[in-house]
């Protein structure tokens, strides 16, 4: 071949190659420094960081697969359930140490079955589904479950408060969420639609996290996308709303819609206020998703920050303190529960657990 | 076989691709325009984003079509998918969630498979333009 591939055109093309190369990656990396200002300025507020607050015990379960969540809590075992596997149950001890398989029997047909979710509130466990809709519990030792009242209400959330009824959160025929209480007596479902305040649209505005604390028979739902959370009783009395210490008090969400508005979807990355909450006697812990002023970005990325709250206290005095929930290797937490004096938390392949520090959790509540 | 044969594989290859993937936005529009805002890059200019990507691929498809604008097409082609490359690794050191914007059978691919699948795209159209400048300085036909 009479011409080589290093004569001088083909090295001036070399040579834009590498500049269009660079260009693109260029342009791209500008985008990432526009987006990256936007997404991680920090809040305006500050957070307090004792030493140790909470403990972590020496011992860490492994766990074979990323499907479970944290069911509930009954005497000193804690309980897994599994999303792909909805029948499948782990029983662990509090020391992290024994763990039980069990295998939850149902006589259903399964394909009337859509998501079943496993809650725990001794001696009952519950399996339920809000998409098919149906309701099943049975007792915690037997794992046998049967259908046992009322069940034709579709619901997104919920949790159960009393041997025959529930608090349930369902989207109202108008797409927007609303707080019901579902029961075996007549009538069976009951919607309060003016606990949850529509900001935007009223159904990914309102969107958060319902809990119900049995020793103070109290429920308490926390937004995700605005600092504020709202305390009712099982009855649907609203006790009071409060404010998480961020500054974020209107939803900074964006909605949209396609298929000629039958798909209704996130518009924008929301801004995510409050991923999860656990409340657990007198207190409240919510995992923020926003940057204090006093905080780094290196703490952001390998760490979750919890932040705990005393809701015996006068509004403005709640917030105490704050604590570190750090990756588990490349793992991120997924999720966490506060039972007694005893912080779970759960990675795709871990469960590890805290227990309070008396200084800062003084004992005998 | 003639080494310029691959010239004309890559000019096909990218045809098929700039259309498909313009047509499967378009015929979406909506969705497109949506999945881009889900972008943490992209949510300010989705709006833009949502046509000048789809355009800009027509017409690199046309460019490379063209014998006397081939050149032109592959640089711009490289480009392209240098950005797309780039912003594939850009979006999954980025944020917990990833939206796709792809149209169609793309869709379907994972984030891994999709990064080959470019980088494949790179490296072809920068052989192509090696090729095609090495064939417009050296006219006569060259067998191997």
């Amino acid at each position: 071949m009479g011409y080589s591939f290093s004569a001088p055109p083909l090295r001036r093309v070399y040579r834009t190659l590498v500049v269009l190369t660079l260009g693109g990656m260029f342009s791209v990396w500008i985008l990432y420094l526009i987006a990256n200002q936007v997404n991680h300025r920090d809040n305006g507020f500050v957070r307090l960081f004792p030493p140790h607050p909470v403990l972590p015990t020496s011992h860490v379960l492994p766990l074979q697969y990323n499907s479970y969540y944290l069911a509930g809590h009954a005497g000193d075992t804690l309980y897994l359930g599994n999303i792909t596997a909805p029948f499948h149950v782990v029983a662990v001890h509090q020391n992290l140490v024994d763990t039980q398989y069990v295998r939850i029997r149902l006589r259903y047909p399964l394909e009337r079955l859509k998501r079943l979710t496993l809650s725990i509130d001794s001696p009952y466990f519950y399996l339920m589904d809000g998409i098919a809709p149906s309701l099943f519990r049975g007792y915690i030792g037997q794992w046998e479950a049967t259908k046992f009242m009322y069940d034709s209400t579709y619901f997104t959330e919920a949790v159960p408060v009393g041997p025959s009824s529930l608090i349930v959160r369902a989207v109202m025929a108008n797409r927007e969420y609303a707080l019901g209480r579902q029961s075996a007596t007549l009538p069976h479902i009951r919607f309060d639609t003016t606990i949850l305040q529509k900001q935007i649209d009223g159904l990914f505005c309102t969107d958060g996290i319902l809990q119900y604390d049995r020793r103070q028979h109290g429920l308490l739902y926390l937004y995700h996308y605005r600092n504020e959370y709202i305390r009712f009783d099982t009855n649907l009395h609203v006790l009071e709303r409060g404010r998480t210490i961020d500054t974020t008090s209107r939803a900074q969400i964006k909605v949209g819609s396609y298929s000629k508005g039958s798909t209704i979807t996130m518009a924008a990355p929301p801004v995510m206020v409050n991923y999860e909450s656990s409340v657990a006697g007198k207190y409240l812990f919510v995992r923020s998703g926003l940057r204090a002023s006093n905080e780094t970005e290196e703490m952001f990325r390998d760490a979750f920050v919890i932040d705990v709250y005393d809701l015996t206290l006068e509004p403005r005095e709640r917030y105490k303190f704050s604590f570190y929930l750090y990756n588990h290797g490349t793992e991120k937490l997924k999720s966490f529960r506060v039972y007694g004096r005893t912080l779970y938390a759960l990675y795709d392949h871990y469960l590890t657990s805290y227990t309070f520090n008396d200084r800062y959790f003084p004992p005998g509540h | 076989m003639n080494r310029y044969k691959l010239i004309d594989l890559a000019v096909f290859l990218l045809i098929i691709l700039f259309t498909y993937a313009a047509l499967s936005k378009l015929l979406e529009y909506d969705k497109f325009t949506v999945q881009l805002s889900q972008s943490p890059l992209l949510t300010a200019f989705a709006g833009t984003v949502a046509w000048a990507i789809p355009a800009l691929e027509i017409v690199l498809a046309v460019l490379v079509s063209i014998p006397r604008m081939r050149l032109y097409g592959l640089y711009g082609s490289y480009t392209l998918m240098v950005i797309f490359t780039a912003y594939i690794v850009a979006i999954t050191r980025f944020s917990d969630y990833v939206p796709c914007s792809c149209g169609g059978v793309l869709q379907k691919l994972g984030w891994t498979e999709h990064l080959i699948f470019n980088l494949f795209f790179v490296a072809l159209c920068g052989i192509a333009i090696v090729l095609q400048v090495h064939k417009e300085h050296n006219p006569s036909p060259v067998a191997t």
